[in-house]
Parts: structure tokens; sequence; C-alpha cells
């Protein structure tokens, strides 16, 4: 088993390694760089500089962020008036050795010490910016997910217990309908609905509260905070029950037609002890491959709720950084959402062998 | 393709559901076709400030009330849904093209064609000059505000050198022995190598990161769009090719001397075709789906672009407008019910055939 994760390890790395290092050239080729704006005359906060000041103000911020230095270790020497308006040598690549002293050499070092860089914007380390966040985040998606899994659970079961075709026939469609909502609708539907004056104004629409950090305990404050929390995690469930029950239904479907199922009815269980005894450690099985696919959900799902609600978290600080064109957040969220869709692979796969016992015979 | 018309003849004969969304969706795609001819009073960017957030139903000039600069939300709604089916329908083909032609070559030909060292060096080179005198260059041309002429000069160069390379060194490459010998090609491994590649990250994450990168334009979201939707056409159709390579017919056709290409043509894809289809109609409604979201955060598209997602965006600044979110975020769940309920039909249709 753990030879068998080892591997799964090693071979998922370079895939990561690869995307990850594809996004920062990504960031730092394409045109537009941060910081352009300072350049731009009679505009803006820095209008008023003499244009030498503004010249001088640009070189400094980028020789702050490094971003005079060349991308990557070959480089392509660029074209330029002077090669291509006398000769033709622009037509024979030309290519450079730039050494160490790169962009991408320089963050990929940091990045094996754990450092994600420092934010062009606010010059505060990534690694803390995200740090912050990240708990606001991680709070709202874990509660959510636990409980849309009940919730479909429950629902799924139900459907294929007993009187299960009657209820079927509602909750299908109407898990249909939900689904075509789009999510970012979902949500502000809800804040129409039970944030407004004009209609309910059952909960807070907007962030989490004023927070007097060290005044209260960390339960006051959770307690404090929780009503601003409902919603979010509200609108999450709702968005991501149809799929999973819909996936729960059609396994538990499926396993109940099995020979073993028929076997316990006939031993005189009753129809719920069937379920819950048999069929659904078998149905269970898919259902880990989906949970550790949701992640993508999640993290779409928490951009989008994180700027309607707005709650400072990941999502936010993604939008709000790509934005400002801040790129050394940009991807160091993504270095990290990726991280943790790898981890969620890895434990989808240890929980794969603690509910099959097969998968371990085999993996040995 | 027959089975698949048949299939929705059937369809549209026996279920009434169905038959609604498919005459709402024929409906919407007609309406948005006579849209430059139809008589509206306002264009999708005028401003009327003297009228911001009109409430609906008071005004006949603007029946469903305006936004926070004035702009009229029913015609927003329809240039919305003309701009957002058009990236997702143009978006979609293309990805389903793509990703077709892919799947369906690494499923046909696996890790076994053979190919002579020669033509796998000409390829290789091919692609490399491709990549400069066609890409590079003309990205520098155009950053650079240099003449036109080097733009032109580099593609006429590029394409010679191809040629010279296929037609003249390929000959000569062929009398070396040691490049005569035939390689396998891993056309499989190498399509699910960058399908794993592709999808290591949450798609909304690329499309993020990539449009934060680039300044905001269609044409590059488009790119972005295409490149991370690829996939799952291509994997469905290597899948069914894997399924249907066995299938006694397939043999026939090549044991009647039918060429590889002749054989994916016209024996492979019309009997791949139809969980493609499928994904292309579950594909659009995603993309629809991300389009408005994408431009309600303000990401990637620019802010003179008409969508759903724009106007819907005009509640961040002001919460009791709840028009600028019903009407147009409505229209779009309802288009995008329709779409589920037609691959779901279609779905289920195909299922049930592989059952029997």
């Amino acid at each position: 088993m753990l030879r068998y994760l080892f591997k799964r390890l090693l071979l998922a790395i370079p895939v990561l390694w690869v995307m990850v290092s594809v996004i920062f050239i990504l960031s730092r080729i394409l045109p537009g760089t941060f910081g352009e704006q300072i350049l731009l005359a009679d505009e803006g906060f820095y209008g008023n500089g003499a244009k030498q000041e503004r010249a001088l103000a640009y070189q400094q911020l980028l020789e702050r962020t490094n971003q005079q230095l060349p991308v990557f270790y070959v480089g392509l020497t660029p074209l330029s008036e002077s090669n291509t308006s006398q000769n033709y040598s622009y037509l024979l690549p030309q290519f450079t050795w730039h050494g160490a002293q790169n962009q991408y050499h320089l963050w990929v070092s940091a990045l094996l010490t754990g450092s994600l860089g420092e934010s062009f914007a606010s010059a505060r380390p990534v690694n803390a910016m995200i740090g912050e966040a990240a708990a606001n985040t991680f709070w709202i998606l874990s509660i959510s997910m636990v409980l849309t899994m009940l919730l479909a659970l429950v629902l799924g079961t139900s459907m294929v217990l007993g009187k299960g075709i009657r209820l079927r026939r509602i909750i299908l469609p109407a898990l249909i309908v939900l689904d075509s909502f789009p999510f970012f609708v979902l949500c502000l539907l809800m804040l129409l609905l039970f944030a407004n004056p004009d209609m309910l104004q059952l909960f807070p629409a907007f962030g989490l509260g004023f927070l007097a950090p060290g005044h209260e305990s960390g339960f006051l404050q959770t307690l404090q905070q929780f009503p601003y929390f409902v919603l979010p995690i509200l609108c999450l469930v709702l968005a991501n029950l149809p799929y999973l029950t819909n996936q729960f239904y059609t396994s538990l479907a499926g396993t109940m037609q099995a020979e073993y199922i028929r076997t316990a009815h006939a031993k005189g269980l009753t129809p719920f002890q069937v379920v819950t005894h048999h069929a659904l450690r078998n149905a269970l099985l898919p259902v880990i491959t989906i949970l550790s696919d949701m992640i993508p959900a999640l993290v779409a799902g928490a951009v989008v709720i994180e700027v309607i609600f707005a709650i400072p978290g990941i999502g936010r600080l993604l939008v709000t950084s790509v934005l400002a064109r801040d790129f050394p957040v940009i991807v160091g969220i993504v270095v990290v959402i990726a991280l943790v869709k790898m981890l969620s692979h890895v434990v989808a796969d240890i929980c794969y062998a603690l509910v099959d016992p097969r998968i371990k015979q085999d993996a040995r | 393709m027959r089975v698949l018309l048949n299939n929705v003849i059937h369809l549209w004969q026996t279920r009434w559901a169905f038959k609604l969304t498919l005459i709402y969706l024929l409906g919407l795609i007609l309406f948005i076709l006579l849209l430059p001819v139809m008589p509206l009073a306002y264009t999708p960017n005028q401003m009327d400030l003297q009228h911001t957030f009109l409430e609906p139903f008071v005004s006949t000039a603007h029946l469903f009330g305006t936004d926070q600069l004035g702009r009229d939300v029913l015609v927003n709604i329809l240039y919305g849904a003309r701009n957002g089916l058009a990236i997702a329908f143009i978006v979609m083909l293309l990805s389903t093209i793509v990703g077709t032609t892919i799947g369906a070559v690494a499923g046909y030909f696996g890790n076994t064609y053979k190919i002579s060292r020669s033509l796998l060096l000409v390829i290789i080179a091919t692609v490399a000059i491709i990549a400069y005198y066609g890409l590079y260059l003309p990205m520098q041309v155009k950053l650079q505000d240099l003449p036109v002429r080097v733009g032109y000069t580099s593609a006429i160069v590029g394409v010679a050198i191809s040629f010279i390379l296929w037609f003249a060194v390929r000959p000569l490459l062929r009398r070396a022995s040691f490049l005569n010998k035939h390689v396998s090609f891993p056309a499989d491994a190498l399509t699910l190598r960058t399908i794993e590649l592709v999808t290591s990250l949450p798609k909304l994450l690329i499309l993020i990161s990539v449009a934060a990168f680039a300044p905001p334009s269609v044409f590059i979201l488009c790119v972005i769009f295409i490149f991370t939707y690829w996939t799952t056409p291509a994997r469905l159709a290597r899948a069914e090719m894997l399924r249907i390579k066995q299938l006694p017919y397939m043999e026939a056709a090549l044991s009647l001397g039918l060429k590889h290409r002749q054989i994916i043509l016209t024996q492979g894809l019309p009997n791949i075709i139809s969980p493609v289809v499928v994904n292309f109609i579950f594909g659009v409604g995603s993309l629809l789906a991300i389009e408005s979201t994408l431009s309600f955060l303000g990401i990637g598209l620019p802010p003179t672009f008409p969508s759903w997602g724009r106007t819907i965006s005009g509640i961040r600044s002001d919460l009791s407008a709840w028009w600028l979110v019903v009407f147009p975020g409505g229209f779009l769940a309802i288009t995008l019910l329709a779409l589920h309920i037609c691959s779901f039909y279609l779905l289920q249709l195909t299922q049930e055939k592989r059952k029997v």
C-alpha cells in the first residue's frame, strides 16, 4: 500500500510541476507587467510627476520585484528596430543563455525553501497573505462539504427505500432545476431573498462582522460570526447537492440490483438494515472518487461565494490580486490549490483501501 | 449520424419535455439571428444617465428597467444571449472538433503505430519552425510595433522552409538506413499525459489566472476556453474508439483495404459521435455559466462586452435592484435547464441502447 501511494505521488509531482511552471512563465511573458500604469502619461495617481521621475519609479519597482531579469534560463533575443530594418538576421533564431540569474530560477529556489515570494502590490510575503485567508475558506468549504454529503446520503438512501419511487418523481426533477441555476445567480437570489430589507432580513449580507482580535476568546468570536456563515454555506450546499445526490442515488440503485442484496432481503432483514449494512459500503466506493474530484467545483464555488458575500478568503484574494495584476499572489494560490488537489487524491486512495480490502491486496 | 437524428426524432415524438426544450432553444437561436433587424430603441451600451436604476414595468421606454448606468436591461439581455451563446457554441464546436480528432486518433492507433524515424524528425522540425516563424515572430512584430513587412517575410520564410523540408530533405533522409527504421509512436500515452496535465488544475483557476495575465479580450478568452475544454471530448472519443476498435466491422473495413484515415472518418466517427454530441450540449451550458461568471467577476472580458453576467454584476452597487438579477439570471437558468434536459434525454437513450 505504502509503495503504491509513493508511486502515485511520484507520478503526480512532475505533472503538477510542469503545469505550475507553465502558469508562472505565462504570467511573466504575456504582455502587461505590474506597475506599467506608472508610465501612463497624464493619468491616475502618478500623473503629476515628470516623465523622468515616473520612468525612474517604474525602474525601481521593476528592480524590487525582479521583473527586469530574464524569465527563463534560455531565451530568444527579442526583435528590435535595429535588426529588422537593415538586414534579415532576425530570421535566424538566436538563443541566449541567461544563467541562474533569471526569474524562474529565483522563484523555484524560493519555492523549494517553502516561500511563495512577495506580493507586488503590498510587498508582504505571499505565504502570510494566503495563510490569513485560508482559514475562512477552509471552514466554509469543509462544513458545507460535510453537510452536502450527509444530505445527499439521506436523500439517496430514501430514494431507494420502499416508497422511494414517489419521492424520486419529486426530488430528481427538483434537483435538475436546482442544478441549472449558475452558482453566482443562486447566491445572489439567496442574498435577495434572505438578506434584503425588502424581503426577509434574516441574515447579515456582507463580511464577517467587526473583528476585535484578542478581545474575545476564539469560541465567542466564532459564535458571533456564525450568522455571517449561514448563507454562504447554504448556497454551497444547494449548489453541490444535485450532483452528489445523483451520484449517490445511481451508485446505490446499481448496488441494489446485486445478488447479495436479494440474499439479505431473504434473510429477513428490514429494507433499512439492508441498505445500511450491505448496500451502502459498496455504493460508497465510486463516491470517493467523486468527492476528491469535487475540489475544483469547491474552488470555483469559493471564488464566487467570497466575492458575493465579501468574505476575506482565498477566492477573494485571488480575484482582488487578478484585478491588481499581482502575479506572485496568483501563482502562489495556484501552487497551493494544486498541492491541495494532489493531497486529496492521495487521501482518496487511502480511503479506497480502507473501504475496499480487495484494492489493498492488489496494491501489494 | 443517422442514428442520432433518429434518436432526436424519436424523443421529439415521445417526450413532451424534450419537445418543449427543443422548441425553446430553436426559438432562442432564431431570435438571436434576427436581432440585427429587430427594431430596438437602444444599443446595449447606450447610457441613459437620467434614468439609472429604473424599476421594471413603470416606464414603457425601459420595460425591464435600467442598470446603474441607465443601460436598458431588456436590450442587454437579448445581446447578452447572443454573445454568450455565440461564444459557447463556437468554443464548444472548435474544442469538440479538436478533442474528437485527437481522441479518435489516439484510440485508434494506440501506442503501436509505426512511424519511420525520418518522418518523426521532419514532423518535429516542422512544428518547431511553425512555432518560431508563424507564432513567435508575428507576436513580436505585434508587441513591438515593427513594420508589417517583417511579419510577412517571416511567414513566407517559414512556409518555404517547411516545403523544402517535406519535399527535398525528407526524400534524402529516407536514403539513410538508420533513419528509415520504424519506431512505434506512443499516440495514446502522449494524449493521456497531455489530458492529465491540463486537468491537473481546476478549470476556473486556469481560466482566471491566465485571463489575468493577458489583457481582457474575447479572442484570448476563447483560446483559453478551447485549451481547457478539449479534454472531455478527447477522453470520450478515445474511450469509444477503443471499444469499437474490437468490433468486427472495423476489421472488415481494414481487410477491404481501406486506409486508416478512411476507416476513422467513415467507420469510426459516425459510431463514436453520440456521447460526443451529448457532451457538446452539456458543454455549451457549462460555458454559458462560466462566461457569465467571469463577466460577473469582471475578469477576462472587456467591460464594453454586453453579457448576462455584466448586467447581473450591477447588483453589487445597489442591493435593492432585484430586476438586475431576476431577469438575466432567470433567462440564464431557463436556457441552462433546456440544455440539461436535452442532453439528459439523449444520454438516457444512448445508455438504454447500449444495454440492449
